[in-house]
C-alpha cells in the first residue's frame, strides 16, 4: 500500500495484458473489497472486455459492427475511456499491443486520458518493458515503477 | 611512383603487403619492409630517450635505398604503415595525407566483425581503397 | 495506424535518446561473431538471430507505440507505412520504402538502401549462407505479433550477398483478435 495524503483521490490501478494476465495491481486506498484478489481481477478484466464490445456495438456513428461478444482488435471500433458512479470513477486506456490500464479514483476526478497515456509512455514502458529482467506476460514487481508512479499521481490532484 | 604499400601489426607481423609494379619479385619488398621495421623501432626509442614525448604518427623518410625511398607511419596502437616509392621529390604533405587516408581505410577494415585482429587483411574493399589512394597520390590538390 | 508525425510532445511522450552509430554497429557485429562461435552452423545462427529479434520486437512495440503516440493499429497497409517511415527512422535513423504489394494486400516488401547494422561488414567465404541482419526480421515479427498480426518476415535481397538493396518481405498470415481468456465461467 502506498502512502498518500488523506486528501488523495486515487484508489487503485490495474494493468492487464491482452491475455487477461494482471501484470500489476496497485492500491492506494481501498477500504472495502468483497472478492479475493484473483476473482477481483478476473471480474475487472471481464467487465472491460464486455464493455469494449458493448460500446462498439452500440456506437451510433461508428463503422465496424461486429457481433456482440465477438473478439475484436484493440483500437477497432470506438474506444470507451471512463465511467462514473456516485462513489468512484473508473478510467481506462488500451494500447494497440493489448496493454490495458485501469485507474479507479474519486468521482470528482477530471479526465484522466492524458494521465493514463503518461503512465503508459513514461512509467510502464521505461521501467517495466525496458527492464531486461522482466519476463513479458508475467506479473511484475518493480520498486522503481512503484515509486515513480506514486510520485506522478501526487501531481494529479 | 608508389611501388609498394605495407601494413604491419604491433607484433611486427605482416598484415598486408601490396606491390604496384608488374614485378613478381614481392620478396624484395618483404625484405625492404622488414628492414624498415628496425628503423622505426630506432626512431621511436630515440625520441623516448631524448625525453621528447613524440606523439607524432608520421615518421618521415626512414631510409633511402638505391632505387627507392621508404616512408613510415605508426599509429598509437603500434600498427605500422610503410610506403615504398620511386619518387625522388615527394611532398611531405602528400605523404602525410597518404598515410592519413591509409590509416582511415585500415580502421574501417579492422571494424569488420569478421576480421580477426592480428591476422592478414583479406578484405577486397580494403585492397580497392588502397588502390584508389595510391592512384591519387601526388595528384595536385583540388583548387 | 494514426501516428503523430509531428515532434512528440515531451510532456507526454518520452524523449528519444541517441546512441553512437559505430558503437551500435560494432556491438551487433560482436553478437553475430559470438553466435557463430557458439552455434557453428549458419542456419542455427540465422534462427537464433530471429529469436533474439522476436524478443526485442515484443518489447520494442510498447516503446514505439509510446513514442510515436499511436492509438490504433488494425490495417496492415497503414502499419507497413508507419513501420517504414516512423519505426525505422526512430530506431535506426534510416527510412525504408514500402513496395511490391501483393494483390490481396497481405504481402509487401520493405526496401532499405542504407543499413547501419552492416557498416564495415564483409562476409567471408565461410559464411555465405548467413543472413547477417536476420535480427531485423525477428524484431518485425515480434512487434507485429503484439499488435495482433501474425506474420512471416524474411530477407529476399541482401547487400552483403551482392544485391543492390536490402529487401525484407513481410507476409501477413492472420490477424488474431482478442479472445476472452478465461475458459471457466465463474
Amino acid at each position: 500500500m502506498a502512502a498518500l495524503a488523506p486528501t488523495s483521490r486515487m484508489r487503485c490501478m490495474y494493468i492487464f495484458n491482452r491475455n487477461g494476465v494482471c501484470l500489476h495491481y496497485h492500491v492506494w486506498m481501498r477500504p472495502h473489497t468483497t472478492l479475493s484478489q484473483q476473482q477481483d481481477q478476473k471480474l475487472m478484466f471481464g467487465l472491460l472486455f464486455s464493455l469494449k464490445s458493448f460500446t462498439a456495438k452500440m456506437d451510433p456513428v461508428g463503422g465496424n459492427k461486429g457481433n456482440l461478444g465477438m473478439p475484436s482488435l484493440p483500437g477497432q471500433g470506438c474506444s470507451f475511456h471512463s465511467f462514473r458512479t456516485n462513489t468512484y470513477k473508473l478510467s481506462f486506456m488500451e494500447s494497440p499491443s493489448g496493454i490495458k490500464l485501469i485507474l479507479v479514483t474519486d468521482p470528482r476526478m477530471g479526465d484522466l486520458r492524458e494521465a493514463l497515456r503518461f503512465i503508459y509512455n513514461n512509467i510502464y514502458v521505461e521501467y517495466v518493458v525496458k527492464n531486461p529482467l522482466y519476463t513479458l506476460g508475467q506479473p511484475f514487481k518493480c520498486e522503481l515503477f512503484n515509486s515513480t508512479l506514486d510520485q506522478y499521481v501526487k501531481t494529479l490532484q | 611512383m608508389i611501388v609498394c604499400v605495407a601494413v604491419v601489426g604491433h607484433n611486427n607481423n605482416p598484415l598486408y603487403l601490396q606491390s604496384f609494379i608488374d614485378d613478381d619479385n614481392t620478396l624484395k619488398f618483404h625484405y625492404i619492409v622488414h628492414c624498415s621495421l628496425d628503423v622505426i623501432e630506432e626512431k621511436v626509442s630515440n625520441s623516448k630517450r631524448a625525453g621528447v614525448n613524440l606523439n607524432e604518427t608520421f615518421l618521415g623518410l626512414l631510409y633511402p635505398t638505391e632505387d627507392y625511398k621508404v616512408y613510415g607511419y605508426m599509429s598509437n596502437t603500434k600498427i605500422k604503415f610503410v610506403l615504398v616509392t620511386t619518387d625522388q621529390d615527394s611532398r611531405d604533405a602528400d605523404v602525410r595525407n597518404f598515410f592519413r587516408r591509409l590509416h582511415a581505410a585500415y580502421v574501417d577494415a579492422a571494424s569488420n566483425p569478421f576480421h580477426v585482429p592480428g591476422k592478414k587483411i583479406t578484405s577486397a574493399v580494403f585492397a580497392e581503397r588502397v588502390g584508389n589512394i595510391v592512384k591519387s597520390f601526388g595528384a595536385p590538390a583540388p583548387a | 495506424m494514426r501516428a503523430s508525425l509531428r515532434p512528440s510532445d515531451p510532456a507526454v511522450s518520452p524523449a528519444i535518446e541517441r546512441v553512437n552509430a559505430e558503437l551500435f554497429t560494432l556491438t551487433y557485429g560482436a553478437i553475430v561473431r559470438q553466435l557463430l562461435t557458439d552455434y557453428e552452423e549458419i542456419e542455427e545462427v540465422n534462427k537464433q538471430l530471429d529469436t533474439m529479434g522476436y524478443n526485442i520486437g515484443a518489447r520494442l512495440i510498447d516503446d514505439f507505440l509510446a513514442k510515436a503516440n499511436i492509438t490504433k493499429c488494425t490495417d496492415f497497409r497503414e502499419t507497413a507505412d508507419v513501420i517504414a517511415k516512423v519505426g525505422f527512422k526512430m530506431f535506426l535513423n534510416v527510412t525504408a520504402t514500402v513496395a511490391n504489394w501483393s494483390a490481396d494486400s497481405m504481402e509487401c516488401s520493405l526496401i532499405l538502401e542504407d543499413n547501419p547494422l552492416v557498416d564495415f561488414v564483409e562476409l567471408p567465404e565461410t559464411c555465405q549462407g548467413l543472413s547477417y541482419c536476420n535480427i531485423l526480421c525477428g524484431v518485425l515479427r515480434g512487434a507485429l505479433e503484439m499488435v495482433s498480426m501474425r506474420t512471416e518476415v524474411k530477407f529476399v535481397k541482401d547487400m552483403l550477398r551482392g544485391d543492390d538493396v536490402f529487401e525484407i518481405r513481410m507476409k501477413l498470415l492472420e490477424q488474431m483478435p482478442e479472445e476472452y481468456p478465461y475458459k471457466n465461467d465463474e
